[in-house]
């Protein structure tokens, strides 16, 4: 096949036209090399040159190979010319066939069809080379010569024109069926590769050894030249190349190879960081003035004991956490939420908790219990205020969703058999949240009871911030609940032991 | 004792003020950086400097620096940004997020200006 890709046959980007030369040249080939065989082998034996060439049976076995090899040379020579309408080589050398086969006997037997056999040579060829129907025009010529040797209208071997005939009937059917075929899986091919090249989305294809074996106009228009280093990482989703933020999902088909989709997200990504800095912005221009309402409404609560003042005081505490809340999302989001490492008592940050919530516990008459196992060592390390926020803010939540008398249960604990890890434990009589609702519950502004009755104040954040500092920690929370019944939330967080 | 108060917020400033009716110190405003370090150079050292991060033209991190420079007054940060206060935990004498417990400033103002009093009698 090398050999007949380097001939070089010029894309006419007709694909029929390109299939027909590319069988010529095949055909033209091998007819050449039968020809130098055959030429060769009249010299193998060794006799003088002068003497094989004054041979007289020799003479047109040397002159007719001599001819073959000309008439391939300028045929393959033709069949690269664009110019050269298509078929034209195709018919010349279904003539010549025709010829050699005509002068190859003698015309009676030609005429009365002991060498039919020699017939179907010119016939299959224009099946091959040539438009499938352009059997028939063959036929037409066979006949003529067939009939043109016979001696009498009498002599004209109908049987042998039957025969002919007949195969090139089926001849014709078989390469037309093929051709068919051949032409819809073009069309398949044409409209997929239409369909890829439309698509905004990038996509990449690579074999088992990581090469690119199909790149779409839109997957080289995003990764440039990174295309020749591309390797699929499976665990890569995001990747910045040439100033863009690409995403990438890989999927492993069968038969293909790894399919990697690649998307430009650059304008989401940018607008994501533009809503973080915002929303950083914001909660800071929020907290100044939210905080000079907040302390000079606890100087009047502790001056005048106004309830109004108490009021003023806490709903601008309220609007203080949210703002906290919705920075800490902000830095979560952007990732530059840090926790720090220090030294700190269990026992003094469940005091801590203890004192923050009770009043909030004692007003819906709920029993708040916070305890500190005995297992748990003293001193711990690790970022005691943020830990305190995941338990109020879990807490907090126990008491919103727990009616008037329950109960609250905090249990600062080692965890079970596992010494790496020690757990914190919220445990509620609460409403519980329906098993539907548990996979989003610590999704950031999601909560299980229903947004439209807005029986319960916040904006969704506590969970979802509680769960990204419990993972920045290393650890993690898992919830259980029963509808109806109330729902535990387990902490678990790698243990370190202060010395 | 002298404390200044570096803060842009009028309201903020009150209530700085009143909180430092509290003590038995004199107070100095300054509403932006440049005022605060004229204040420095100018007139008698405070004895304490609560010093707002956000502040026009010079921002408080320079201030802070320039007046660590030339100053052996405590320095305590008082801001709202509670993203840029963590780095000045280990750099200020003290710092406080806005809102900040009335009495637990009271409770740190009193500790270093005591501290402070006592070097001064030393030296």
């Amino acid at each position: 096949m090398k050999k007949i890709r380097s001939l070089k046959i010029p894309n006419t980007f007709d694909s029929d036209d390109l299939r027909m030369r590319k069988i010529l040249n095949i055909i033209l080939l091998s007819l050449a090399v039968i020809s130098f065989v055959a030429l060769a082998s009249a010299f193998m034996y060794g006799d003088p040159v002068l003497e094989v060439l004054s041979d007289k049976d020799a003479q047109p076995i040397i002159g007719g190979s001599i001819v073959m090899l000309v008439v391939c040379g300028v045929l393959i020579g033709l069949n690269r010319f664009t110019r050269i309408q298509k078929g034209v080589v195709g018919w010349i050398l279904v003539i010549v066939m025709t010829t050699v086969v005509t002068f190859s006997d003698h015309p009676s037997e030609l005429a009365d069809g002991r060498s039919l056999i020699f017939w179907f040579l010119p016939i299959l060829l224009s099946v091959v080379v040539l438009p499938p129907a352009s059997v028939f025009i063959v036929d037409i010529i066979v006949f003529a010569i067939i009939a043109a040797f016979s001696e009498s209208s009498k002599q004209v071997n109908i049987f042998a024109m039957f025969v002919i005939a007949g195969a090139s009937l089926l001849a014709w059917l078989g390469m037309s069926i093929a051709n068919r075929a051949l032409r819809d899986a073009r069309n398949e091919a044409e409209k997929n590769r239409a369909i890829l090249n439309g698509v905004t989305d990038g996509v990449v294809v690579l074999n088992a050894n990581d090469q690119v074996v199909l790149a779409n106009p839109a997957a080289l228009n995003m990764l440039g030249s990174a295309i020749a280093r591309f390797a699929s990482t499976a665990d890569d989703d995001r990747k910045e190349v040439g100033g863009r933020v690409l995403s990438f999902s890989w999927s492993d088909v069968k038969g293909v190879g790894n399919v990697a989709i690649v998307r430009d997200i650059s304008r989401q990504v940018e607008v994501e960081r533009a809503k973080d800095a915002i929303l950083g912005v914001v909660s800071h221009e929020m907290r100044t003035p939210l905080a000079v309402i907040l302390m000079f409404s606890e100087f009047l609560t502790r001056t005048s004991s106004s309830t109004e003042a108490e009021r003023i005081h806490a709903n601008a505490q309220r609007m203080i956490t949210l703002v906290d809340d919705l920075l800490d999302h902000a830095q979560i989001q952007a990732g530059t939420l840090k926790m720090s490492k220090a030294k700190f008592s269990p026992s003094s940050l469940a005091d801590t908790v203890r004192d923050l919530l009770s009043t909030r516990a004692d007003e819906k008459n709920i029993s708040f219990n916070v305890t500190v196992s005995d297992v748990l060592p003293q001193n711990l390390i690790g970022d005691s205020d943020r830990l305190q926020q995941i338990l109020v803010n879990l807490i907090g939540n126990a008491i919103k969703f727990t009616d008037q008398g329950g109960l609250v249960d905090v249990l600062l604990s080692s965890n079970g058999g596992d010494a790496s890890t020690w757990k914190m434990v919220v445990s509620d009589t609460g409403i519980g949240i329906p098993p539907e609702r548990l996979p989003d519950i610590f999704e950031p502004f999601r909560r299980a009871s229903d947004y439209a009755t807005r029986t319960h104040q916040g904006a969704g954040l506590g969970l979802s911030i509680a769960k990204k500092i419990a993972r920045l920690m290393g650890g993690d929370i898992q919830v259980t609940s029963t509808v109806g019944q109330g729902s535990v939330f387990t902490v678990t967080l790698p243990l370190e032991i202060a010395e | 004792m002298k404390v200044l108060i570096v803060e842009d917020d009028a309201d903020m400033r009150r209530l700085l003020k009143i909180v430092m009716a509290g003590l038995d110190v004199e107070t100095e405003e300054a509403p932006d950086g440049e005022s605060a370090i004229h204040s420095i150079e100018t007139s008698e050292e405070p004895d304490l400097i609560l010093l707002d991060l956000h502040l026009p033209h010079i921002s408080g991190e320079e201030v802070f620096e320039a007046i660590r420079k030339h100053s052996k007054s405590a320095i305590v940060i008082v801001t709202a940004d509670i993203l840029a206060a963590p780095e000045f935990v280990s750099k200020a004498d003290g710092v406080f997020t806005k809102p900040f417990k009335t009495n637990e400033l009271i409770v740190k103002l009193t500790s270093l200006l005591s501290t402070h009093r006592n070097e001064a009698k030393e030296e």
